[in-house]
């Protein structure tokens, strides 16, 4: 809702801007930029693609009623939905980068912008003809590309702000990242001063993210809370920043939950052979992992995009090699990375700083040494031999693929593969659904094995929130996990489209859900 | 991704309903329940328009007095400056009709004989389109098809009207055609806008329905009369021929024609309310250029062996 009321003043804003201001100006070219259609991209790489889709389509029906309209009704419509629906699916791409982002949203703009001109002719309007086209389109197109990094910014800094703004009091005793962390080094014996910083990028990952690890269980419906530090500290000023989405019931930790009086993560279906959970940083103590050593080296990298489903999450970073030579920087005194900042290396907060080598202006997954917690050192390789299926699943540090591997621990790194201990990242971020606890985990072997027949077209386990799970995290889901339903697995059926598109259209995957009055069944 | 069955089915019914919306919206035109619709949005998005316009006009009109001296060429100034001292007549008659529009005094003074409301634009058209939002609507007495003046000429018609809004479609729009008359020889024509081009205020396309009619750059235009003066009032200046292109085998003759009006940098303007009793015929029209005098010669014939005197009366005698 809150959201919704953010979007409706920024396009209002954008649309009066562009019609008042931008389209007077006398700029050279037959162009100009289009505010209200990088509004509508930037909105929709906040948001899912439902979102975004509704989002561009009364955008464009507002442009096309507000006065000096003088194009059909909904043409603008169209493509402005198109725009932000695909806005909506590249927001929740992959590994995600600023740059990516930057880029997509670069992309958005051009292609609403020529998708307009080619609608413009197929209706045959009068004023779009190919020579009106090739006149206005090149320039209009590069006023959007220059103007998209700064809107794409402005709006994301709204956004973020609009999402922080109802949640600043936090309830007391809630369940976030930094009561978390405050709780876990009460039992924990007190983690050094340095875990501080940890402590605020963790409760600024509840803050942005929702802290959906907690918000899942039963105990913190009520939860709104963000990451103001209801034990650990107060609240810095400046937020990280992160992905502006909820967490989904269902995510995990990795190394185990922690035990002192928190709430389980919520467990996966142990006998089901799906894809393995995604993991989560952890601060507490593993159930099967030990518990934290070391504290914490640096600030942790923080990215703006949120990962995938079903994307894999280490625990820690592997081998202490790596983290140990890490030149630390001063600590604390800035926020943490940022999708936006530069990355100068040891600037303060700077993401640049947890990675020994490589470029430093890259947002890409870089290990987090400073969290405790998680088995990436542990030398007992945790449930047994390795499967076979593990080289499929490979650990990757830079463009992860979908079905990554979780890596709870260093088995793979030492005795699976024999890779190098090289640094694996956490992902600060919210989850998704299918996150998992790998360590504290049932049966969580079972996880790393890769079903042989028919996986592709079967979903991860998932958590569905909504009114169905009934369950809702902080950001708006909150989880009652169903105590003792079960799961049921239906193989869907696979339609012609979803046979020809490899699944991508028309496909009928199947969903698992626990809590849900639909148990199996299509989604 | 979370491309959910739901997602898919929002999607659809959103390009649906945009795809019905277009449809609709061609076959019906100006009614039916689009229109209501566009009514409403005109009306929030106009007085959004207006309230947001007091603050960005002098921003905008900032940013268009240093923007505009700077990315201008000099002879493109020195041109426009011609084309302002040509029309000063017509833009003093047409400020003196404003004023006596504010006093009531219309209909007698001023030799065109307009009356105006005078009008500001508060927004311009987006992307492909040459349109304007004035700050004068319904409530002013503004009507659909009336005619919209600058201090220097003809800038368009009214195409929609809201209550406190309404929207002018310019002259150099590519669906805008204006019927003129030539001022020298008063042959009748139409006139094309270029639609959106990189120079911004584009060359109008004259076309003459006398195919043989000689067309000379310098050549002024007027609109002609229309039925029941709609939607261009006559008399309005269109602009000078700046080119003439003559095809062999072509119906009609073609030029191109220097609009009066700079529509890139309009801001007040006039709407025709009550147009004038009488058609003021070229009243208005700027002075034509003075033309070089020719210098008399005379011709002295001498015919050897003639009389001095052939001219003279006949004698009495004969």
């Amino acid at each position: 809702m809150k959201r919704a009321l953010v979007s409706a003043v920024v396009l209002a804003a954008a649309l009066v801007l562009q019609l008042t201001v931008v389209n007077r100006l006398p700029l050279p070219g037959a162009g100009a930029p289009d505010l209200v259609l990088l509004a509508v991209a930037a909105l929709g790489l906040c948001s899912r693609p439902a979102t975004g889709a509704v989002t561009g389509f009364c955008a464009g029906l507002c442009l096309d009623l507000a006065p000096p309209g003088s194009y059909l009704i909904g043409e603008y419509a169209l493509v402005f939905c198109l725009v932000g629906y695909f806005c909506g699916r590249l927001s929740s791409a992959p590994n995600r980068s600023a740059l990516l982002t930057i880029l997509a949203a670069m992309g958005a703009a051009v292609a609403g912008e020529a998708l307009f001109a080619l609608l413009g002719l197929a209706v045959s309007d009068p004023q779009v003809t190919w020579a009106t086209v090739r006149d206005v389109l090149p320039s209009a197109v590069i006023y959007d590309v220059v103007l998209t990094p700064f809107v794409l910014y402005l709006i994301m800094r709204v956004v973020r702000f609009a999402d922080a703004l109802g949640q600043a009091p936090a309830a007391a005793g809630a369940a976030d990242g930094s009561a978390l962390l405050a709780r876990t080094q009460a039992a924990g014996g007190g983690l050094p001063r340095g875990a501080l910083a940890g402590a605020t990028v963790l409760g600024g990952a509840g803050l942005l993210g929702g802290a959906g690890w907690l918000a899942g269980p039963v105990g913190s419906r009520g939860s709104r809370a963000r990451g103001s530090g209801s034990g650990a500290r107060p609240r810095g000023p400046r937020t990280p920043r992160l992905r502006e989405a909820a967490a989904r019931p269902g995510d995990g930790w990795v190394g185990g939950a922690p035990r002192t009086g928190l709430p389980a993560a919520p467990r996966l279906h142990p006998g089901r052979p799906g894809r393995p959970p995604r993991l989560r940083p952890g601060a507490g103590g593993s159930a099967i992992a030990r518990p934290a050593r070391t504290p914490p080296r640096s600030t942790p990298n923080l990215r703006m995009g949120a990962a995938s489903r079903r994307g894999g999450n280490i625990g820690r970073s592997l081998g202490t090699g790596g983290a140990g030579a890490v030149p630390r920087g001063p600590r604390g005194s800035g926020p943490p990375g940022s999708a936006f900042r530069s990355r100068r290396p040891g600037a303060p907060g700077s993401g640049a700083r947890g990675r020994p080598a490589g470029p430093v202006h890259s947002p890409k997954f870089r290990p987090d040494t400073r969290l405790p917690g998680g088995s990436a050192r542990a030398g007992v390789p945790r449930g047994g031999p390795v499967p076979r299926a593990l080289p499929s699943r490979r650990l990757r540090l830079g463009g992860r693929r979908r079905h990554d591997g979780v890596l709870g621990g260093s088995v793979l790194a030492r005795r699976g593969r024999g890779r190098p201990a090289r640094a694996v990242s956490m992902r600060f971020g919210p989850g998704r659904r299918g996150d998992g606890a790998v360590g504290g985990l049932p049966g969580g072997r079972r996880l790393w094995a890769r079903p042989r027949l028919g996986a592709q077209r079967r979903a991860a386990p998932r958590f569905r929130s909504g009114a169905a799970a009934g369950g809702r995290s902080v950001l708006g889901r909150r989880t009652r996990l169903g105590a003792g339903k079960q799961a049921r697995f239906n193989p869907g059926r696979s339609s012609l489209l979803a046979a020809w598109t490899g699944g991508r259209l028309g496909g009928r995957s199947t969903v698992w859900r626990i809590g849900s009055r639909r148990t199996g069944g299509f989604r | 991704m979370h491309d959910t069955r739901r997602t898919r089915v929002v999607l659809a019914v959103l390009l649906i309903a945009a795809l019905a919306l277009i449809t609709f919206d061609y076959r019906d035109g100006s009614s039916g329940p689009l229109h209501s619709l566009q009514q409403v949005g005109g009306s929030v998005f106009g007085g959004a328009e207006r309230v947001a316009s007091v603050v960005t006009g002098p921003v905008v009109g900032l940013v268009r007095g240093s923007g505009s001296a700077s990315t201008t060429g000099q002879a493109a100034a020195l041109q426009r400056q011609i084309i302002r001292l040509r029309a000063e007549l017509s833009q003093e008659q047409l400020s003196r009709a404003q004023y006596a529009q504010l006093t009531r005094l219309l209909q007698l003074s001023g030799r065109g004989g307009y009356r105006i409301v005078a009008a500001t634009v508060i927004a311009v058209g987006q992307g492909y389109a040459q349109t304007v939002t004035l700050d004068a609507g319904s409530l002013d007495g503004v009507k659909p098809e009336e005619t919209v003046l600058d201090g220097q000429g003809l800038v368009g018609t009214v195409t929609s009207v809201n209550t406190q809004t309404c929207t002018v479609l310019l002259a150099t729009d590519a669906t805008s055609v204006v019927g003129v008359t030539l001022a020298g020889s008063g042959q009748i024509g139409w006139v094309t806008g270029p639609g959106k081009t990189r120079s911004g205020s584009g060359m109008l396309r004259l076309q003459v329905l006398d195919a043989s009619a000689v067309l000379s750059p310098g050549q002024q235009l007027v609109t002609s009369a229309s039925v029941r003066d709609r939607p261009y009032v006559p008399g309005v200046p269109v602009g000078v021929i700046s080119k003439v292109e003559n095809r062999a085998g072509s119906l009609t003759a073609l030029a191109l024609v220097r609009p009066y009006v700079d529509f890139t940098s309009l801001g007040v303007v006039g709407i025709v309310v009550a147009p004038p009793s009488h058609n003021p015929r070229f009243s208005v029209l700027p002075p034509p250029p003075p033309r070089a005098k020719p210098v008399p010669t005379v011709t002295v014939t001498v015919t050897p062996g003639a009389s001095p005197g052939p001219s003279s009366s006949p004698t009495p005698g004969r």
